[in-house]
Formats: structure tokens, sequence, C-alpha cells
């Protein structure tokens, strides 16, 4: 056996993908070859260190995607309480109002629901791999990471062929630029293929149909997202309320 | 989605997959693991990442094929065992909850702590694009069609061939390393 088919087998074990037969033969080799179990050590140590190093980008990786999201919940929070303030400061010129013979009721248009529920879905996808088409997946992913949603969005267009990630995070582009019709068709082209980002793209696709005041449609969609366990069940409920009341 | 389709969601997608299935598990993850395991944010967040990192290992090397649970329960019971190993680790409150599912790794290759820094040292060195395609094979399981296709190569021959070659400059590396702290 040469070194290539000796790697080989040594990797079949250790996967323990050996018949018995060969496990047993392998087995015996290491106890009576020296070099042979020299080179068993160290690819066993070699194996288990490329898994380690890569269990440790991932980690990186995982670590910017928790940073990406906690960022994001952060400037939620901020908003909410200034929204909070802001509302507290109009109930207490609603009150006067009301004291002084007034009554004013405040109702809220789906474009305004729409101002309220939007955040731009922020950048946790880090490509990886290298080569030139993952190259320009990675500057259009930069620009996105950066705001600039235009650029985003003509770097995004570009890529061919398009898959679910890629149709999400175009439309996510079109969306954050206001471009509401385009981040529509492309919402409903990462649904149609089915993908990890399903649950996210039902949600925007629904704030889409919410801005162009098609509650129907919006309402259809986040329904949807009830259907299953998700991270936007609680938001879609929250939100089906508000649609709800406000008719 | 099944456990079929979330790998072959993986293994085209990459990390932006593993990302949308982290935010969509994340904040009923760690609410749980809070509450049961009283640990702060902090430690719950690495819970969580090192249990998302144990879900798509074994997931890639095709050890979920007989789950019969969910991939959000498996991930839950993943993340269980990682709260008490770490626990175990801070000498904290255990509380008494056992596991159907089997999650812990028997494979799991105990190494030499040195001999292993000393390979991410010679991987390290090894550099790119030997690393990301021992990584492509090792860890992420591509097969050598999916490789010849993220990574350029000719065909998978070529591929299998680059392969051998940057593990075999990868050991002459270590070696080399090794034999200076080991005269």
């Amino acid at each position: 056996m040469n070194e290539e088919e000796d790697i080989a087998s040594i990797e079949l074990y250790l996967q323990k993908k050996l018949s018995e037969e060969d496990r047993a033969n392998l087995e015996t080799r290491l106890r009576t070859d020296a070099a042979f179990a020299e080179l068993f050590h160290d690819i066993r140590i070699l194996i288990e260190g490329v898994k380690e190093s890569s269990r440790q980008e991932l980690r990186n990786d995982l670590k910017k995607v928790e940073e990406a999201l906690s960022s994001s919940e952060r400037k939620e929070g901020a908003l909410m309480m200034l929204d909070t303030r802001w509302w507290i400061a109009i109930a207490a010129s609603l009150t006067l109002a009301i004291i002084l013979f007034t009554v004013v009721q405040v109702r809220h248009s789906p474009p305004e629901l729409y101002t309220e529920f939007y955040r731009p879905y922020p950048n946790v996808a880090s490509p990886t791999i290298r080569g030139e088409a993952q190259g320009n997946l990675a500057h259009a992913f930069g620009s996105y990471e950066r705001g600039q949603y235009e650029d985003a969005a003509v770097k995004f267009e570009s890529l061919e062929p398009k898959d679910h990630v890629v149709y999400f995070y175009l439309a996510s582009a079109y969306l954050a630029d206001e471009e509401v019709d385009k981040a529509i068709g492309n919402f409903e082209k990462c649904l149609a293929l089915e993908g990890l980002f399903t649950v996210q793209a039902r949600w925007y696709l629904a704030l889409c149909y919410l801005y162009k005041e098609d509650t129907t449609i919006s309402l259809k969609l986040l329904n949807e997202i009830l259907k299953s366990e998700n991270d936007y069940s609680d938001k879609a409920a929250q939100l089906i309320q508000r649609i709800t009341a406000e008719k | 989605m099944d456990i079929k389709n979330i790998v072959e969601q993986f293994q085209t997608t990459g990390t932006a997959g593993l990302a949308s299935f982290y935010e969509e598990n994340r904040k009923d993850f760690l609410q749980w693991i809070k509450k049961v395991y009283r640990c702060d944010n902090d430690d719950a967040k690495d819970i969580y990442q090192s249990a998302i990192i144990s879900f798509y290992e074994n997931m890639m090397h095709g050890k979920l094929s007989e789950l019969k649970s969910t991939a959000r329960t498996y991930l839950f019971a993943i993340g269980r065992n990682k709260a008490m190993e770490f626990q175990r680790k801070q000498a904290r409150f255990v509380p008494l909850e056992g596991s159907n599912e089997k999650t812990r790794d028997d494979d799991e290759v105990i190494v030499d702590a040195g001999l292993l820094k000393l390979a991410l040292e010679s991987l390290d060195k090894l550099g790119d694009p030997c690393r990301v395609l021992l990584q492509e094979f090792y860890f992420h399981h591509s097969t050598m069609s999916n490789i010849v296709t993220k990574l350029g190569y000719k065909n998978e021959v070529a591929a299998k061939s680059q392969k051998y070659k940057c593990l075999l400059r990868l050991r002459k590396m270590f070696k080399a390393t090794y034999k200076i702290i080991q005269p």
C-alpha cells in the first residue's frame, strides 16, 4: 500500500467506516509496523487540528452574528424607548386636550405600522469560501453591512445564478432603499426557492404589503409565520393584533 | 424543514444558512438556558454558540439520520449537555434533568492539548488554499464534487490529489516543529 492509500484507510478507520476485517488488519498493522503507527498518530492529530481550527473560525463567525443581532436589538430598544417617550408626550397632550373639551383619536395607517415595525435586517452572513464568485458576494455583503443599500442591490443583482440567500439580501437591500416593489419581487423569488431565510422573508414581505396598504396579504403572511415555532412569532402576533385593531 | 433539507441548505449556503438557523432559535434558547441553568447573558451566549457548533458538526457528519425529534429539539438537547458541562466546570447547581436523545459524541477524539496546539500552529503556517481545502473535507464534509465547484479545481481527481499533497505538507511542518521542541 502506498502512503496515499494508507492515509485513505486511516481516514476511513477514524470515521468507523472500515469493515470489521479491514479494521482488524489495520489494528494489527498498528502493532507491527512502526512507520505506519507514526503516520496514524500524526494524521489523527492533524485531522483533529483541522477540525478544531474550523470550530474556532465558526465560533468567530457566530460571535459576529451575535454582535449583529445584539446591536440590532439595542437599536430597536432605544427606538422603542424614544417611541415610548414620544407617546407619553402625546398622551399627556391628549389628556390635556380632553380636559379642555377636545377629543382626539390617534389611529395608525398601515404605512405607519410599517414604519413602527420595520428595521433593516442585519448582515448575519459572512461567506468564508475563497474564489472569484465568492469575492463578488463578499463585496455585496460588505456594502449591505455599511448601509450602502443601493450599491448592495446593484452588486447582488449582478450575481448569477441567484440562490435563496442572495434573493433574500437583494430584497432586503431594495426594501432598505425603499424600492418596495422590487423588494416584493425578490422576497417572492426567495420564498419560491425555500430555505433557511423563509421565515425572515415572510416577515419582510408582510411588511412590504403593509407599506402598500394591502393588509389582507400582509395578514395572510403573518399568520403563516405563526404556524411554526420561530423567533418572529411574537412580532407577527403583535403586528396582527395591531393591524386588526386599526381596521 | 426536515434535517435533510437543513443539511442541503448548509452545504450550499455555508455560514449564511447557519446564521439564519442561529437567529431563528436564539431568543427561546437563551431565555430557557438562563432560566433553568441560572447563567448570565454572556455565559448563555457561549453555551448557545457551542451547541450550534456541535449541532452543525453532528449534522454534517451524518450523525442525525436516525434523529427522531425535530432539529430544534435536538439543538436544545445538545444545549442541555453543554450547560451541564459548563456548570460542572463552574461547580454550580446542576438541575436534575435527563435527556433521551443521544447527543454526546462517543466518537470524540481525545488528543494531547500540546500536540493539538502544534497542529493548529502548523495549519496556520500552511495557509490558504490548503487550509481551506482540508477544512472543507474534514470539518464541513463537503464532497469532492462540491469542493471542485467551490474552490475551482479542474476535476475531482485534481482536488483529491491536492488534498493529499496539502496533508503531507502539513505533516512535514508539524513534524519539523515537533522535533524542535522534542529533541
